[in-house]
């Protein structure tokens, strides 16, 4: 009976990593893996680790870079303007 | 004259399940009156059940409940695996030729069925004999047909499962009007309710589960399944209908779904797909110090494949993965084999990780379901999908040596998987000895002696025992004893006061005890039949018959019925593991405080006065003293 809650204690805490760790994906995506994290956390979460890279954090990186490209572009609208009112 | 063949082939088809069937399973010897396939007592049971309907109408008594077993309380037969269909159905050669005899038969019978109408599914499905035969053959011989046949009729005969499966598809074809598919639908599935409520809630689980995964992944078959919706949950809401009254009183009974084996003791082990299981020829004994860490027992032990039927499996669903029956039919497999896996994920008996049925094992009925049973589906979803493949245009020769090979795997082992009894039935019992309607107690309690009732067709009243599944009446689990004498995993009869004994044999008023046994149990003095025998002598009571497998007990003098006082202040009394458990807690509590006392310079005594007076359990002054606290 322990070895049930400590499962099911560490299932959720992994699911709930995941729902943290995915906070900059669409709701619904981010329930539906650590949904699936508690459901099924010994195929799913290793699962979740390997792609998570792919899932998580190339999304932040897009954001970066698009973030990055806004900035250059406005500071490059910005240095046009100035020489513009040159 | 097309329709006749098909019929004919049909006919055939079922005659050679049957011929397989018998020819495995037949007796070994001419059968004798008490002769039983199975094991006890699961055997036993379904013996019981399919003889109470006759006992039931001839006594004017209701089929749901029983006064024999138990007595004098009774017993619900709700919540019992109560195969009420097949009682009923089989109810004119039970009359006549006996429930042992009709019960073997079915036995017999049962994986044949199971076959032919998988057979007939598939048929409508591919339009291949051979083909379907086959797919037939593999439903039918089934790791999880050969271990549930065992004992469970109830579980084996999967006749309205894939039934079930033939009207979906009949609909289908046919362009049936849902009016016809409800009401079909809903007498196989009333008809179901009666041999296994567990299979009819697994069925509607996975009948709702298969119509998802045919709607999601074969678009084309989408306005089919829509035209046919309404005729399946109709079917569901007339059977329901139809079952209200018996629904009702389960619900009234819902306590009594508390003694229901749990879910986690009966689920599939990871490696059970790929170790042999006992039922198994090729690896069975070999691997039995493996198979015998997983959870459940060998009788529910149904998820072996083999490894070059996973191979296949796995190659035929990824090289097909287009073909939508090779799609439906995996997906659905594998999600009946990650359901069956429990609310947790065991491998070699260990818990690892939390599995999707979790979700589902805490809600209301659901949670009566027994996980390792969903097998049933994966081997469905299996026999589809080789059928699919066998009845490919092409090289089919190959295909049937492949096939041939990997059930090779799963040949039974039929020393394990045939098993024949024979009852020992005691003489005192039909001899005569003991008067009708007798309030009698058969000890040591071995879970035969409801099958005693069937022999002396309900002669007796066994008082406090009668064994029909899980779960005792609450009125004797009261009694410390009870463990001690009746329960037959226990041997503390040493331990069980006489004084008690006797006040519970006098308030239900027990005339006769039967001891069964030979001479030679009772010779051993540390055997439980000695052991009964004292306890006996010392609460009152002398042998008044003996033969060479049973003797007779009564008391000495009258029984004198202990006043409510009495009875209550042995009801509460501990029994002898409480007792050692209480006296081990008071240890440490006492060893604590006396610790303390030593630390704090405080005084020991006022201190244990303030413990006897405010803390204390309630135990006597002589258990504190056994127990060795002070």
């Amino acid at each position: 009976m322990h070895i049930n809650w400590l499962l099911f204690l560490i299932a959720l805490a992994c699911a709930s990593w995941v729902f943290y760790d995915t906070r900059p994906q669409p709701k619904l995506f981010r329930i539906s893996w650590a949904f699936a994290v508690f459901v099924f956390w010994l195929l799913v979460f290793p699962l979740y680790l390997m792609k998570r890279r792919r899932l998580n954090l190339l999304r932040y990186d897009n954001q970066r870079i698009k973030a990055l490209s806004c900035t250059k572009r406005s500071l490059l609208d910005f240095k046009t303007s100035l020489s513009s009112t040159d | 004259m097309r329709m006749f063949q098909r019929y004919f082939f049909h006919a055939i088809a079922f005659s050679i399940f049957c011929g397989i069937s018998y020819g495995f399973y037949c007796p070994p010897h001419p059968l004798v009156q008490t002769e039983y396939f199975g094991i006890p007592s699961d055997s036993l049971i379904s013996i019981w059940f399919l003889n109470w309907p006759n006992f039931a109408f001839h006594h004017h008594l209701s089929l749901f409940n029983t006064q024999s077993e138990f007595f004098p309380v009774g017993e619900s037969l709700i919540w019992k695996t109560n195969i009420i269909s097949l009682s009923l159905i089989l109810l004119p050669l039970t009359s006549i030729f006996g429930p042992f005899l009709v019960y073997n038969y079915a036995m017999i019978a049962t994986p044949a069925v199971s076959a032919w109408s998988m057979y007939f599914c598939l048929f409508e499905l591919t339009g291949d004999y051979i083909a379907s035969w086959t797919g037939g053959i593999i439903f039918g011989s089934s790791s999880y047909m050969m271990a549930e046949n065992i004992d469970h009729i109830n579980l084996s005969f999967t006749f309205c499962l894939t039934f079930s499966l033939w009207l979906a598809i009949a609909a289908i074809k046919y362009t049936w009007r849902c009016r016809t598919l409800a009401i079909l639908l809903a007498l196989i599935l009333t008809f179901q309710f009666g041999i296994s409520q567990e299979i009819y809630a697994s069925l509607v689980v996975f009948g709702a589960l298969g119509f998802a995964v045919v709607y999601v992944l074969n678009k084309t078959a989408q306005a089919d399944l829509e035209r046919i919706l309404p005729g399946l949950v109709g079917g569901l809401i007339i059977s329901l209908l139809l079952l209200s009254p018996i629904i009702l009183a389960m619900l009234i009974n819902y306590t009594d779904a508390r003694s229901i084996v749990s879910p986690h003791k009966f689920s599939t082990d990871l490696l059970a797909f790929i170790v042999p299981a006992q039922t198994d020829m090729l690896g069975g004994h070999l691997f039995k110090p493996i198979t015998d860490k997983f959870v459940g027992n060998y009788t529910e032990e149904g998820a072996y494949l083999g490894v070059p039927l996973l191979i296949l499996l796995i190659w035929l669903a990824w090289s097909h993965r287009k073909s939508p029956i090779y799609l439906v039919s995996a997906t659905f497999s594998v999600l009946a084999a990650v359901l069956s896996f429990g609310p947790y994920l065991h491998i070699l008996g260990y818990q690892i990780s939390t599995s999707p049925w979790i979700l589902a094992c805490a809600l209301p009925f659901l949670k009566a379901m027994l996980p390792i049973r969903f097998l049933v589906y994966l081997w469905l979803g299996i026999a589809v999908l080789i059928t699919a493949w066998l009845s490919k245009p092409g090289n089919k020769v190959l295909r049937y040596v492949v096939i041939a090979l990997c059930l090779g795997f799963l040949i039974p082992n039929r020393s394990v998987v045939r098993n024949w009894n024979i009852l020992d039935k005691p003489s005192v019992l039909t001899d005569g000895s003991i008067p009708a309607g007798s309030r009698i107690i058969i000890l040591p309690e071995n879970y035969l002696e409801m099958s005693y009732q069937v022999i002396t067709n309900q002669r007796y009243e066994l008082v406090g025992q009668g064994y029909l599944g899980p779960g005792i009446p609450e009125t004797f689990q009261k009694w410390p004893l009870y463990d001690s004498i009746f329960q037959g995993y226990t041997n503390n009869i040493s331990t069980v006061d006489p004084a008690m004994f006797s006040a519970f044999l006098a308030t239900y008023g027990v005339q006769d005890i039967v001891v069964t046994g030979h001479s030679e149990d009772f010779a051993n003095l540390n055997s439980k039949n000695s052991q009964l025998v004292n306890l006996l002598t010392l609460a009152g009571w002398k042998q008044v018959r003996q033969t060479p497998n049973s003797r007779i007990y009564r008391p000495m003098s009258p029984l004198v019925v202990p006043s409510p006082s009495i009875i209550a202040d042995y009801q509460r009394a501990l029994t002898p593991e409480q007792l050692k458990h209480k006296v081990k807690t008071e240890t440490v509590w006492v060893r604590g405080i006396r610790l303390f006392s030593h630390l704090s310079g405080m005084k020991l005594d006022p201190l244990l006065a303030k413990y006897n007076a405010w803390a204390h359990p309630p135990l006597s002054p002589a258990a504190i003293s056994s127990g060795k606290l002070f």
